[in-house]
């Protein structure tokens, strides 16, 4: 396997990162929306990169933005299909879902639609180039109406600018979908760039839960992915979001969350974070109906060299709203993890309940987390907590296990899980826990330090 | 197979705890080792364990006529050695079942996997024998446990792992009567010709639930005197005292 770095740059010299990759795209479809990605093209080239004392890069190693020699739209290979389909579709047989699109190098690669029954509901699931063409009044309204604000602007207009592949989701009023939704999106081709989409629009009391998985085809691979995901929760509706980031070693990328959480609505997110070698997550909430609740939750594993990258915000504008955040890292090898979280609570807020949690496990010696905790309250009767620690494994426990014959690298591991199961139960979702569970089991199976 | 101490010295920092302990334990036998605060009691359990804070100065301990205080602390355990805690760890996040199953699991061979419905089987005949409820396979390892169910769940274990030498650390402290009876009922239901059982204890109420068949008293890191059950009987009559102006006269 080809390595991506150039053995030749020095890491102490972190200059303006090179974009030479991103030439204008292409852009098809309705003359609104090639005109829409034409002026993010523009918005995107009129943008700077993030300046050096940018404080929403504080801690991140630039060193790690290579975006040289990349390739867009590469055709999937015949044994690449194969790969993609075995993992996406011919494995998960037993899971049943309402629905599921696999892209592979943002190409639509499978589809399972909805049911007929969900079709006439008025549910729409499709993919995005097809919702531009056939729901422009829904896709208008909400796509990227909320912009992150967390430093990577830029990104999400060249997301914008890019954009291709993805889903689009409606759930109209008092419509609930039981069966889960899916969406992978692979990169298929060392060095291939993806901006996966994912558009969910849950109206009045509806319900739905839906994943997103990104996988490389060659756990080595390399590549680069900006993805956006927009959430809005409406009024009295449950949203449950799955991302499941499983990028080849080498890949970097930028995945940006904006959920937007109405009157007594209730979103639930979840960020497995495994893959990539630099790996930025940038999530925000913001409730703007009175009684509405946002979950905010992720475990990041780790090892090697890998970089994640997490900033977070949970910005309570209406009063009567709830907000609960825990991310939980667990480092192992020379891995580094960032994490700068930020409560607002605007002057209209009163009543305002926030939690936000970041907790570091550290699994060996060399490993450095970094964590940033933040609240900026400006209304007078609020609850806010939040805080940070960060723990070693604790040896009183490890002799406890290792007493009754479990070997200590079992131990490590057990007691690892063990501490990612806050975070599991928050999901309360069986069948979804087994299946993360045996990720993250792949995962350590190839850490060093465990 | 066999399991003894010789000349045993250990210390923990610059404090040398046990000074010279010979002791055999026996297959088949219910053994209590009885001694006051800080004659080495808990140091003996977990040296023998491996407890990483202890150093053995000098001396042997032979399970088989192989030395394990050459063995980490989960080989000595594969080879049949098992301690219940006087204070178990709490492990978050860790189930009971998935924690018996990790241990259940290192001592098949490698490559074979755990048959996980005969697992659940056993897992639940020993609980019923234990009077645990089976909701308490999803609780995590000792978190929030009161002290009986903290023991109980050692006893469990030891259920589960089928040791050949058990050591039961201080298992009554903590306990009221009617866990001490559960707790005990389980230790006796336990042993046999398989199995060699050491009590270790301050007093002696515990042995009028799990009847030694020998009582040895420690003092001052070493074994002083040694008995029948009568003896723990006539210690809980004059106290250790008496021991001590004895041994020294011995002396």
């Amino acid at each position: 396997m080809e390595v991506l770095e150039q053995p030749t740059t020095a890491p102490t010299s972190p200059a303006t990162p090179s974009l030479d990759s991103f030439v204008a795209p292409s852009s098809q479809g309705p003359s609104w929306w090639t005109q829409l990605q034409q002026r993010a093209w523009k918005q995107y080239q009129e943008l700077p990169f993030p300046a050096r004392n940018d404080e929403h890069f504080r801690f991140t190693d630039r060193t790690k933005f290579k975006f040289e020699n990349l390739t867009h739209l590469t055709p999937v290979s015949p044994s690449a299909q194969k790969e993609i389909f075995r993992t996406s579709v011919e494995n998960r047989l037993k899971k049943q879902v309402a629905g599921r699109f696999v892209f592979g190098n943002d190409q639509l690669l499978y589809r399972q639609n909805l049911s007929a029954e969900l079709s006439a509901q008025g549910v729409i699931w499709k993919p995005f180039a097809e919702a531009v063409e056939q729901h422009p009044e829904l896709v208008q309204k909400y796509f990227m109406s909320k912009v992150t604000t967390l430093g990577s602007e830029r990104f999400a207009r060249l997301h914008q600018a890019y954009l291709k592949a993805g889903t689009f989701l409606y759930i109209p009023k008092n419509i609930e979908i039981e069966l889960p939704l899916e969406a992978f999106h692979w990169i298929a081709e060392d060095r291939e760039m993806v901006f996966p989409h994912t558009l969910i629009i849950a109206e009045v009391n509806a319900k739905v839960e839906i994943i997103d998985f990104f996988h490389s085809v060659s756990s080595e691979m390399g590549g680069f992915s900006t993805s956006i995901c927009d959430l809005y929760a409406g009024p009295g509706a449950q949203v449950r979001y799955v991302a499941t980031q499983l990028w080849g070693r080498e890949t970097r990328s930028f995945q940006l969350q904006s959920i937007t959480v109405d009157r007594d609505a209730h979103s639930k997110t979840l960020n497995l974070n495994m893959g990539g070698a630099y790996s930025r997550l940038e999530s925000k909430s913001q409730m703007i109906g009175s009684g509405g609740k946002s979950d905010m939750l992720a475990l990041t594993i780790s090892n090697d060299k890998q970089e994640f990258d997490q900033r977070t915000y949970q910005e309570h504008v209406a009063p009567n709203t709830n907000s609960d955040l825990l991310f939980k890292n667990a480092l192992a090898d020379d891995s580094r993890t960032i994490f700068s979280g930020m409560i607002e609570v605007d002057v209209e807020a009163q009543k305002t309940d926030a939690y936000q949690s970041n907790r570091n496990l550290l699994l060996s010696d060399t490993a450095d987390s970094n964590s940033m905790p933040g609240l900026e309250i400006n209304a007078n009767d609020v609850r806010c907590t939040h805080g940070s620690t960060t723990s070693q494994i604790d040896d009183v426990e490890m002799f406890y296990m290792r007493s009754r014959g479990v070997p200590l690298s079992v131990a490590r591991k057990l007691f690892t899980l063990g501490f990612f199961q806050e975070v599991l139960e928050r999901i309360n979702d069986k069948a979804l826990e087994v299946e993360l569970l045996d990720l993250i089991d792949q995962k350590y199976s190839q850490t060093k330090s465990l | 197979m066999s399991l003894i101490i010789k000349d045993l010295h250990a210390s923990i920092g610059e404090r040398q705890i046990l000074k010279g302990l010979n002791f055999e334990m026996k297959p088949g036998k219910v053994q209590a080792i009885m001694g006051p605060n800080g004659s080495g009691k808990s140091t003996l359990s977990k040296v023998i364990a491996g407890h990483p804070d202890y150093t053995v100065t000098a001396g042997e301990i032979l399970l088989n006529g192989e030395n394990i205080l050459e063995m980490e602390p989960d080989v000595r355990a594969r080879a049949g050695i098992f301690m219940a805690f006087q204070y178990p760890s709490e492990i978050p996040g860790v189930t009971i079942a998935n924690f018996l199953r990790a241990a259940v699991q290192a001592r098949l061979p490698e490559g074979e996997l755990i048959d996980a419905v005969e697992f659940y089987e056993t897992l639940y005949a020993k609980m019923d024998m234990l009077e645990m409820k089976r909701e308490f396979t999803t609780r995590f390892v000792n978190e929030g446990f009161s002290g009986g169910e903290k023991k109980r769940n050692e006893i469990l274990q030891m259920a589960m792992l089928e040791p050949k030498y058990a050591i039961l650390d201080e298992t009554d402290s903590g306990l009221d009567i009617d866990a001490l009876r559960i707790v005990s009922h389980g230790v006796n239901k336990l042993k046999g010709p398989h199995m060699g059982v050491l009590v270790i204890t301050h007093y002696q109420r515990l042995l009028n639930y799990i009847v030694p068949d020998e009582v040895h008293v420690l003092m001052n890191g070493r074994i002083v005197q040694s008995g029948g059950k009568e003896l723990a009987l006539e210690l809980e009559e004059k106290g250790y005292d008496w021991i001590k102006e004895d041994s020294l006269v011995a002396a």
